[in-house]
């Protein structure tokens, strides 16, 4: 019966450990992975992989990709906090001075778009420092007509 | 006929491009097994729920935003499914706003999705359909989602129209994941197709400690034959950046008396989306199952 009773034990001590507090963060992972979770329809505008895998081949067809680090610069967006028509966008770690400032255009075209009918104000500019000397740029807008 | 399918398809693609915010996704999920099924034994190629899809959301308005999803399963290992090349999986279009996600279409139910982070052989031979109720791909489906501005919690309420017996099903969940905590209560009332008054409960429990997670649920179903009830524990170790190694275990009375499901495997990481796995995995029961499957297989993701 493959040591049921030791594997059931060892199991269960596993699942009544308690931790330490730990941080996993809650990046984008694959497209075919987040769409899968349980909050997926939140973070739909959440992730942008338009630069990566065949989004980003097909969406650059013709054209020339500038760096490695620039696709790794491509921004996610949050569409919460809404209130008074004001959103909130992520860019995706980054690690390198050129790959900050792709992020920081991709997050800026990303606010234009949204704001098609007007103009995208910036509201909030703040960098996040996160784990090997990456950095989360995060920034908040306002659509204004 | 399949070069117009295949133009069409490409145009779609193409236009998904141009548009905003479209996103092609897909996964192909293949593998070798050796299948010993109540002493009968051979070698299985397999596609686990293979797909492509496409995602996406346009913006109506500053506050509104339309969403929608297309997917689709296609048979990697013999080409198709029911005579079919592509079969559905999840479809919805849905209008979001500060207050939250209307969506209508098909699609996994609160209770199915609630489990998604504890099922670490989902789709393999291990999954948690084995042991459990209600992972349950609903038709007709209409679902409100609570808004990102609730923050660690999503709670989830749907209404599944039948048609056709005039009993409809309400699935609904609740969960709470805030970095390394994930928790979720979930139910089910006659969502089943043919059977009547079923209800279906469960509890979804999970933490991660850097690279170690394990998680947890329990499951209590019943009917009008009878009920059960059930149990299921995961843990997953990320060795290295690489190495993945991972177990899970379940027991229950809801499909079959005395069922059982244990699975043990690892992962090997080429890249965030290409990975080669092996796994081995024991489903029995008192009355029907005694079954081993052994495979390896391969993994890209897009």
């Amino acid at each position: 019966m493959m040591h049921r009773a030791l594997i059931r034990i060892a199991l269960a001590a596993s699942a009544t450990i308690v931790f330490p507090g730990a941080l996993a963060q809650q990046e984008c992972e694959p497209a075919v992975d987040m769409i899968e979770s349980n909050d997926a329809v939140n973070r739909i505008s959440e992730c942008d992989y338009s630069d990566e895998g065949i989004n980003g081949w097909l969406s650059g067809l013709g054209e020339r990709k500038p760096t490695d680090s620039a696709a790794a610069a491509s921004s996610s967006a949050s569409a919460s906090g809404a209130e008074g028509g004001e959103f909130e966008l992520s860019s995706a770690p980054v690690a390198e001075p050129l790959a900050l400032l792709q992020a920081r255009f991709a997050l800026i075209s990303k606010a234009a778009q949204r704001c098609e009918q007007g103009a995208a104000i910036v509201k909030l500019e703040r960098y996040r420092p996160l784990e090997g000397g990456k950095l989360r740029l995060e920034m908040r807008f306002q659509c204004q007509d | 006929m399949k070069k117009s399918v295949l133009s069409t398809a490409f145009l779609v693609v193409m236009a998904a491009q141009s548009a905003n915010a479209v996103t092609l996704y897909g996964k192909a999920n293949v593998a070798l097994q050796q299948v010993d099924e109540a002493g009968d034994s051979e070698i299985e190629l397999i596609s686990n729920s293979s797909r492509i899809g496409l995602m996406g959301d346009g913006a109506v308005s500053d506050n509104v935003l339309v969403l929608y999803r297309f997917e689709y399963e296609t048979s990697v290992d013999d080409g198709e499914n029911s005579g079919q090349t592509l079969t559905q999986r999840n479809i919805y279009l849905g209008v979001q706003t500060q207050y939250g996600t209307l969506m209508g279409g098909v699609f996994d139910t609160p209770l199915k999705t609630a489990a998604s982070p504890v099922d670490l052989f989902n789709d393999l031979e291990g999954d948690i359909r084995n042991i459990f109720a209600g992972e349950i791909r609903a038709k007709n489906i209409v679902q409100y989602v609570t808004p990102k501005s609730f923050g660690a919690v999503t709670g989830k309420i749907a209404y599944i129209t039948k048609e056709v017996d005039g009993i409809d099903g309400v699935s609904a969940s609740i969960a709470y994941s805030d970095g390394p905590i994930y928790l979720a209560a979930a139910m089910d009332q006659d969502v089943e197709d043919n059977v009547a008054n079923t209800d279906t409960y469960r509890v979804i429990g999970a933490y991660t400690l850097g690279d170690l997670q394990i998680g947890g649920a329990y499951e209590k179903y019943d009917n009008e034959q009878g009920d059960g009830d059930g149990y299921f524990a995961s843990v997953q170790w990320d060795i290295t950046d690489q190495w993945v190694f991972k177990t899970q275990y379940g027991q229950s009375d809801i499909k079959v008396e005395g069922r059982e499901s244990f699975s043990i495997g690892g992962d090997y990481k080429f890249t965030k989306a290409i990975k080669a796995f092996g796994y081995f995995t024991q489903n029995e029961d008192d009355l029907v199952r005694d079954d081993d499957y052994l495979g390896v297989g391969m993994e890209i993701k897009f």
